[in-house]
């Protein structure tokens, strides 16, 4: 089976520090892998583990420092990792991104059974890019994955948990499935992964290199804008006390 | 000027937080009409409770779908999309909102802002404020194209009830065996439905919330029997409902509920931006947790240092 895992780089939320006029102070700022990328992977290697010949590809897009977390995924018994990385492709929000990844995954890895993403990102959290490239490669999605049931070459059982409640859902591939919880124990890369991992090809596409169309992607193929940024107040202040019982009447 | 909003049925019926967003688009719409879409296979539904709330024209889309198979819901509002045009399209911020208003984007190449915490229209233009990075920012997001597109965080605006001359109902049926439906390749072999306790929380004065400081099932216990001597409800974290220390449906945040109780006691939650979000608009929040820089106590307006477990034991006791 192959498997193309769509990942991001985020800043650590709970580390970011701003400037004055509300752009992010990069410097000392801590680049992690987004969480939900992180179970995406678990659910790659999971499958690998019990479908032979599977092949696990980590799909990126961002700048060249993007590769730190391709290479950390790497470590999770992946094979390989593409960045897209490309000045043009900046200032892209969802469509541009899900643009940008359908021409890399149509010109670049051309055969693919299943795309795994993460359902949301810690950052932006907007939850669409993987709903765009779905639609766009006219492939199914099942959304709010939490568990396989069964897995075959072509054809999936997934467990989707919704608002409303629990959909047991199968499909065929290719499909398009993003994962928002991972319920096994997280595995931690051993040495030896690292080792590995070092030695895995990460390729660095352009634009060029992936046939893009220029006005599809990065701040032009974007149907959004940031019309403004401002920092929220905080509302509470906490006084710190003993005792419960008092605050409750 | 038209603003088209989604309304959401369950159990064969109009979903409450539907209401308050027809509310919300009659509240900020100016002279604009307030139309909604329903697709539902539905036979007996009050659709006119839909005006009470501010809308004054309905396109019901008859499809012949399961109530819980949303698979098609997409395509179907697009379909309508492409013939009203309207100016601006929303949705609530729930699972349901979530999945069909990317697809739909998509399909349409139009802009999108996600899980907004408020919307206002100036010159026709639909500005889109929503927090990001886990709530540190706020980014007024606007669309270069009709129909403008968001998804409004629910417990945003609460419904209220207007005075509308007129409404009307126009009944759809669109083909639907279309190729261009990639979900319906797909088959959903079994659905459980959650059990409609979780509405009492949502509605609830007091809840008492906990994550995982509390570490076991049967510390679960406890605080809901402590929640039972203060007529509070139970809720949990999201680690604590995927350990399986309370049900799914007691799940406050993301991908869970929002709550706006009068007073939300935070027992061993470490304050995770996804919890925050589906709890940080209660009245008066109380936080118990040994850790003092534990950020749940940003949010809170008091903050006990302590084990929550032997608060809840001697609280019992």
């Amino acid at each position: 089976m192959k498997i193309i895992v769509c990942i991001k780089q985020i800043p650590d939320t709970k580390d970011v520090r701003w400037t004055k006029d509300n752009n992010i102070i990069r410097e000392g700022l801590i680049s992690i892998l987004n969480p939900y990328d992180l179970y995406a992977i678990l659910f790659a290697k999971k499958i690998k583990e019990q479908i032979k010949n599977t092949e696990i590809t980590l799909l990126s897009m961002g700048p060249n420092s993007a590769s730190d977390s391709i290479e950390y995924g790497l470590a999770f018994n992946c094979d390989r990792g593409i960045l897209l990385s490309d000045k043009r492709f900046s200032g892209a929000d969802t469509l541009a991104t899900a643009k940008t990844l359908k021409y890399a995954i149509l010109n670049n890895i051309k055969t693919y059974d299943l795309i795994l993403t993460g359902q949301f990102a810690l950052d932006g959290d907007t939850a669409q890019t993987s709903y765009n490239l779905a639609n766009l490669l006219k492939i199914p999605h099942i959304g709010y994955v939490q568990d396989f049931e069964e897995i075959k070459e072509n054809e999936l059982v997934v467990k989707s948990v919704k608002d409303n409640g629990i959909y047991k859902i199968k499909t065929k591939t290719p499909v398009v499935i993003s994962i928002s919880a991972f319920k096994d124990e997280i595995y931690i890369p051993k040495a030896i992964d690292y080792i590995n991992a070092q030695k895995k090809e990460i390729q660095i596409l352009s634009s060029a290199d992936i046939n893009a169309n220029l006005d599809e992607v990065g701040i032009k193929g974007s149907p959004t804008y940031v019309f403004k940024a401002f920092r929220p107040e905080n509302k509470r202040e906490c006084v710190f006390k003993n005792d419960l019982i008092g605050e409750l009447n | 000027m038209e603003i088209l909003t989604y309304i959401q049925i369950e159990n064969g019926e109009i979903e409450e937080h539907s209401l308050d967003l027809i509310s919300y688009a009659r509240e900020i719409g100016n002279n604009a009409v307030i139309s909604s879409v329903i697709v539902t296979s539905g036979e007996n539904i009050d659709f006119s409770i839909l005006k009470k709330f501010g809308c004054e024209k309905l396109y019901l889309i008859k499809t012949e779908q399961k109530e819980f198979d949303k698979r098609k819901n997409s395509y179907l509002a697009t379909k309508l999309i492409k013939e009203i045009n309207p100016d601006i399209f929303i949705l609530n911020s729930t699972t349901e909102g979530r999945e069909i208003a990317p697809v739909i984007a998509s399909e349409l190449e139009v802009g999108l802002t996600a899980d907004c915490t408020k919307l206002e229209i100036a010159d026709n233009r639909l500005i889109s404020t929503r927090p990001t990075f886990g709530g540190k920012l706020m980014a007024s997001v606007m669309s270069k194209k009709n129909p403008q597109m968001a998804t409004l965080r629910v417990n945003t605006f609460k419904k209220k009830e207007f005075e509308i001359e007129k409404f009307e109902i126009v009944e759809l049926k669109y083909d639907e065996n279309l190729s261009d439906m990639p979900n319906v390749q797909t088959e959903i072999l079994e659905f459980i439905e959650n059990k409609k306790d979780f509405e009492n929380l949502e509605n609830a004065k007091i809840i008492f919330a906990g994550g995982m400081g509390l570490k076991t099932k049967e510390n679960f216990d406890k605080l809901k029997l402590l929640a039972k001597k203060f007529n509070a409800k139970t809720g949990g974290t999201r680690k604590a409902v995927d350990k399986g220390l309370i049900e799914k449906e007691f799940q406050i945040g993301q991908t869970g509920l929002t709550v706006t109780p009068e007073i939300y006691v935070a027992f061993g939650i470490s304050g995770a931006i996804h919890h925050i979000i589906g709890m940080e608009n209660s009245k008066k929040i109380i936080a118990i947790n040994s850790d003092r820089s534990a950020p749940i106590f940003q949010t809170a307006d008091i903050g006990i240092v302590g084990d929550a477990v032997k608060i809840i034991e001697s609280m019992l006791e």
